[in-house]
């Protein structure tokens, strides 16, 4: 009987095994996704402090927002008349390139000259013929067809469009899409193409069908505000961002304690990209227009909308939610600081949604499991050792295996990150290693009662 | 009542010549369109080719944000943001809105804008 038990165990543990390999790959009700994306997220809102601002200089977003329509006395969607005004300021404090983040599927005032589209049209003209490229928000699918929405075409014949819908690769951003009208590049691509005409860059693909074959971008954010928004903007809400290591320590004790932490007054974290209200372009005084002027000239500029209930938001791991064409503003920040050597995920195999990384996950999972039955046979044959030995053996042993396995993750998560792939699921494998340390401190109250018998 | 007569026809009269002496002083962008009506470029003309003294403006369209100027002999209209204009059309101070971040990840808003009138107009 006793002789039966080793080969039950080893059988019950490679079933056990099995079936935790089948978890982990298919992912039944997508708990490993959610455990890959929150630690994702974690190890984004880490690397934020220490991402390079090379792209920060060279990008602003003009939002148009509430107060903006409030102070002209005006509604949402803002009429052709105070876009054709708001761009035709925006075209004065000479732009590097333009990405308008609003999809005009409708013309309101068709029939109304002084209204309609064509005055805007106008004004984007006028972009064409200063040489600023302006790229325009476009779904990829063929207007009116089934009830679709896209570009009217009087403001597409004086722009190049840009895609900004796309799906099947949740939170990671495309180059390029194959859509109905064709292959299509998206903002961030297009206007990286604009930068690397007077930048050089190493590595951009020739055309769209090149940039097709290139993986998403797993965007990397940011998080310190740039020096020079505060120029024009009252920044004194915004959180301070300290050291690497300080952040490091924040983020950390922020990510253990959050339901611990309710202090609503907390200094909120502020965008890392140059932020304009569209209200800023109105200026007047000639030196307010000189400083907007050195803000926007030779920017790329990415024009959006923060406006109650409009819905345009996307969710960024350090910052909550912000208006949508953040996203496309740090996808291009992305790239010009790591050109095309950008984050990304592994390729998956075959037609599968499953990639060497999760491999790697399932085998530090494996390298565990392994630690466990290697300590508990160690544990098995020190039990009548003395007291000593026993906690060298039983304790000490276990949590030096588990520091040199944190050593190991973190070292590979280093290479990974140092390599530009996405991490594997840290918190995932650092919560199944906590295994190694609860079964080192389990014998301890043992050890020591029988010590303090003995002692007595 | 005649005094009050009087002293509106002035202050109308004071308006009508302030918005008659707003000058064109300098072209600031260079090439400077030159526009219809609706803000279509008509023609661009070169900086320095610009006028180089001071023109009236003889119309302010202030829903499209363009001024109507005599060059040449011919009404043209301009942007004024290629223009120096003296005394100013309007007056906008910098905002210095206060500069928000994740504020929008704390509140829910379940609503979808409603629109009114507004697309009427």
């Amino acid at each position: 009987m006793s002789r039966r038990l080793p080969c039950f165990s080893l059988c019950g543990q490679l079933v056990m095994g099995l079936i935790f390999v089948l978890l982990a790959l298919l992912d039944p009700f997508g708990l490993s996704s959610s455990s890959d994306q929150a630690s994702e997220q974690w190890l984004n809102r880490m690397f934020a402090s220490r991402y390079e601002n090379k792209g920060q200089h060279e990008i602003a977003v003009v939002l148009l927002d509430d107060a903006y329509l409030q102070r002209n006395h005006t509604y949402w969607p803002l009429p052709y008349d105070e876009q054709s005004k708001l761009f035709k300021r925006l075209l004065a404090f000479k732009p590097g390139a333009v990405f308008v983040d609003f999809l005009y599927s409708h013309d309101h005032s068709a029939d109304d000259p002084l209204k309609g589209s064509q005055l805007l049209a106008n004004v984007f003209d006028r972009y064409q013929r200063r040489g600023i490229p302006l790229f325009l928000a476009n779904t990829g699918q063929v207007r009116g067809h089934d009830g679709r929405a896209n570009t009217i075409p009087a403001l597409t014949d004086v722009s190049t469009p840009a895609l900004v819908a796309w799906s099947g690769i949740g939170e990671r951003y495309p180059l390029a899409v194959d859509t109905s009208l064709g292959a299509m590049e998206t903002p961030a691509l297009a206007l990286y193409r604009q930068y690397c005409s007077s930048h050089g860059c190493v590595g951009l693909p020739s055309d769209t069908t090149t940039a097709l074959a290139k993986p998403p971008v797993a965007i990397q954010w940011g998080l310190k505000v740039p020096p020079e928004q505060a120029d024009v903007a009252n920044a004194k809400d915004c959180a301070l961002s300290g050291s690497a290591f300080d952040e490091f320590w924040k983020q950390l004790s922020r990510a253990m304690f959050w339901r611990l932490d309710s202090n609503d007054d907390e200094r909120q974290v502020c965008r890392y990209t140059l932020t304009l209200t569209a209200s800023d372009l109105e200026v007047t005084d000639e030196k307010d227009r000189a400083l907007i002027g050195r803000l926007l000239a030779g920017r790329m500029v990415l024009v959006g909308a923060n406006i109650t209930s409009a819905g345009d938001l996307t969710e960024s791991p350090v910052h909550g939610q912000v208006p949508g064409v953040f996203l496309h503003a740090m996808a291009l920040d992305n790239l010009i600081t790591m050109g095309m050597d950008y984050d990304r995920d592994p390729a998956s195999f075959g037609k599968t949604d499953i990639n060497w990384q999760d491999l790697f996950g399932l085998l530090l999972v494996g390298m565990i499991a392994g630690l466990k039955a290697f300590h508990a046979q160690i544990a098995h044959k020190a039990r009548r050792k003395g007291w000593l030995t026993r906690i060298r053996l039983e304790v000490l042993s276990r949590l030096l295996s588990w520091i040199v396995l944190i050593a190991f993750l973190w070292l590979l998560s280093r290479v990974l990150n140092a390599s530009h792939y996405t991490p594997v699921n840290v918190l995932g494998v650092l919560l199944i290693s906590l295994v190694l340390v609860g079964e080192a401190l389990k014998p301890l109250p043992k050890i020591i009662i029988r010590r303090y018998q003995k002692g007595i | 009542m005649f005094r009050l007569t009087a002293v509106l026809i002035a202050v109308l009269a004071s308006q009508t010549c302030a918005a008659a002496v707003a000058n064109v002083e300098a072209f600031l962008a260079d090439p400077v369109s030159i526009l219809d009506d609706q803000g279509k470029v008509e023609r661009e003309i070169a900086r320095k080719d610009a006028p180089t003294q001071v023109l009236p403006i003889l119309q302010y369209n202030e829903a499209l944000e363009l001024v109507q100027v005599d060059m040449a002999g011919r009404k043209v209209w301009l942007d004024p943001m290629d223009l120096r204009i003296n005394p100013p059309l309007k007056v906008v101070q910098m905002p210095c809105e206060r500069l928000s971040g994740s504020e929008k990840g704390l509140e829910k808003n379940h609503s979808t804008m409603g629109f009114g009138e507004g697309c009427n107009k």
